[in-house]
């Protein structure tokens, strides 16, 4: 049973050092790995094992199932062997956050395998970190179906929940956790990201504060109290916390794109582009990602770049409007109107809801004279829009004044 | 005329609610006052900007000079100040709460101008005071922003004051618990202002990572 469990912690230990160095030839290393695997096994002081059964639950020590008793076999060992060769195959693609990967690997798991706290966690995470937050929401759920007693990933879950502003299942989640267990990390991290839903940044920070103390290496709190800083704009803070971060787990991208968020607001771009260049490096098909370093180079007036930046953005997740949506606001820095106002208008016919297009349009179809057309998408701008009237109304009042700029109020 | 100027004081003077510090609006708003340097006129040993600052209303600034009493917030950069809120007690500091607190703001020392005057009677708890820019102008330091809402141009400033004129019962020095200065809370997602806030879910789910 130790043999097993160890060889399981291998595998996890293996797959980490492999994302970590980013190896290419992971087939390669992956069949002979599978083979010293089965050696290991048969080495491992002769304790028989038997395949299925639990064997995914690596954590918690849940493990045991694994080696639950049996005849020592060639098949039974083979079995394990398979199971973990697939787990280790989509631990390594979903820490080089290959996420499509990781999830075709996950999927050839037997129900029983996939039916299983760590699986559909690591399963919620693939889908969460390619900013797919309902089937995220999904697999996490039905982690904590499986495995009611589960406290890791939930962290994960409130966060889905936090992106996908659902206030009162994240209000009832924190309930029931910090009912269940107040002494885990987790468990203020969800309480901490439903504050932050309310927009009460402060009560927040304390939360994830707690969760930071008890647990110094949870790289996840850093990360969530650096974005809770960022709110209350204590730049200096958020900085520090998102160093704390990096120091604990460096390939926490999350944390790089923090600090380049941080010092794209504060205009020092260049720091901003190598922050969000660090991050890209770590999850390489990650569109938000390329969408921010494309806002950046437009913003140090490197256009063809930012363009060919966005346009691979759009090419990786084609669900992402924002792509489409900087690519027009790079174009019309340009004065590339026309293509400008071709480009929103896909993004408008594939989002038809969202003001910011209308505006941008509206904004564009000045410039081309067509003051027409501007009034009409300023007006649908202002119909959709119920908070930031004033900018909108600023423009509309503007519109028959061709020598002004929107830019120059500022 | 001594009934008179009672009888205008009387509107202008609402029943001093009490508030908790969690009635301060946070959600709107954020304190702003850890990026500035405070600095007191006078101050007894021990109860100077640290207790004036520290969160806690059971320590507070006692003033140890000649009048005006006066708390100067400088910023490093101008500031967008919308709102300053006092903890004070007359039940416990009496004679010391102050009844007139004069704010002033500018670029410096020197080119402070009058933002607002507020009378108090008897307070107890959080006395908000909502600031705007003081009309026609002023100063060279303080803006009329056109973009500030319906409620009038945003005050903006690098230095501002704020004059303990006097206190109840013609007291000397002055007592005050806590000070917090509010600026407003822009949207954590924005990134370019002349762009407007994304308000579908389909924007929202990659407007950022967490």
């Amino acid at each position: 049973m130790m043999a097993a469990l160890a060889v399981v912690k291998a595998a996890h230990a293996t797959s980490v050092a492999l994302a970590a160095r980013g190896e290419a030839e992971q087939g390669d290393t992956m069949t002979g790995w599978a083979a010293k695997l089965q050696e290991s096994c048969r080495d491992g002081g002769g304790s028989p094992i038997r395949g299925g059964g639990g064997g995914a639950r690596r954590e918690g020590g849940g493990g045991g199932d694994a080696a639950a008793a049996g005849v020592g076999s060639g098949e039974g060992v083979r079995a394990v062997a398979a199971l973990l060769l697939v787990l280790s195959k989509a631990y390594q693609h979903l820490m080089q956050f290959r996420c499509p990967e990781a999830l075709q690997e996950l999927g050839r798991l037997p129900p029983q395998q996939y039916c299983t706290g760590w699986v559909l966690h690591q399963v919620g995470r693939a889908y969460f970190e390619r900013a797919d937050y309902g089937n995220a929401k999904s697999a996490l759920e039905s982690m904590q179906r499986y495995d009611p007693h589960r406290m890791e990933g939930l962290d994960l879950l409130s966060t889905t929940l936090w992106h996908l502003k659902r206030d009162v299942e994240l209000s009832y989640l924190a309930q029931k956790v910090s009912e269940f267990d107040r002494r885990s990390p987790q468990t203020w991290c969800v309480v901490g990201n439903c504050f932050s839903l309310q927009k009460e940044h402060e009560t927040a920070l304390r939360f994830f504060q707690r969760a930071i103390q008890l647990d110094a290496d949870m790289t996840y709190a850093y990360t969530l109290c650096g974005h809770e800083y960022v709110a209350n704009e204590d730049f200096d803070k958020a900085v520090a916390c998102f160093r704390m971060a990096i120091r604990t787990d460096r390939r926490h991208y999350n944390a790089w794109y923090g600090l380049g968020s941080i010092y794209h607001r504060q205009e020092k771009y260049d720091m901003a582009e190598y922050h969000f260049r660090r991050a890209l490096k770590i999850n390489p098909q990650s569109s938000v990602l390329r969408v921010y370093l494309g806002m950046v180079l437009h913003a140090n007036k490197r256009y063809l770049e930012a363009l060919d930046m966005l346009e691979l953005a759009s090419k990786s997740e084609p669900r992402n409007p924002q792509a489409s949506f900087q690519r027009a606001n790079v174009l019309m820095s340009m004065e590339r109107y026309a293509e400008a106002l071709r480009e929103l208008e896909v993004v408008r016919d594939n989002v038809p809801k969202e003001s910011a297009v209308y505006f941008l349009m509206g904004k564009v179809c000045k410039k081309l004279g067509q003051t027409d057309a501007a009034m009409r998408h300023f007006t649908i701008a202002l119909d959709l829009h119920n908070k930031d009237k004033n900018l909108i109304k600023a423009a509309v009042d503007r519109l028959n004044d061709p020598d002004m700029d929107e830019e120059e109020k500022f | 005329m001594a009934d008179d100027s009672q009888v205008s004081q009387q509107p202008a003077q609402p029943p001093e609610a009490k508030t908790e510090a969690s009635e301060l609006d946070y959600v709107t708003r954020r304190e702003i006052g850890r990026e500035a340097v405070w600095s007191l006129s006078s101050a007894k040993p021990g109860n100077g900007v640290d207790q004036l600052r520290d969160d806690s209303t059971d320590t507070y600034w006692q003033s140890d000079g000649g009048q005006p009493h006066l708390i100067n917030i400088q910023f490093h950069k101008k500031m967008t100040v919308v709102e300053i809120a006092f903890h004070l007690d007359f039940s416990s500091d009496e004679s010391y709460t102050p009844k007139k607190l004069s704010i002033r703001a500018g670029s410096s020392f020197h080119d402070l101008v009058e933002v607002t005057v507020k009378e108090l009677h008897e307070p107890v708890g959080w006395v908000r005071v909502p600031l705007f820019a003081p009309g026609g102008g002023g100063a060279a330091a303080i803006a009329a922003d056109a973009a500030g809402g319906a409620e009038g141009p945003v005050l903006r400033a690098h230095f501002v004051q704020i004059c303990v004129v006097a206190m109840h019962q013609n007291g000397r020095d002055t007592h005050i618990r806590q000070v917090k200065v509010f600026g407003p809370r822009l949207a954590s997602v924005q990134h370019d202002p002349s762009l407007l806030e994304f308000i579908s879910p389909e924007f929202e789910t990659f407007a950022c990572i967490r």
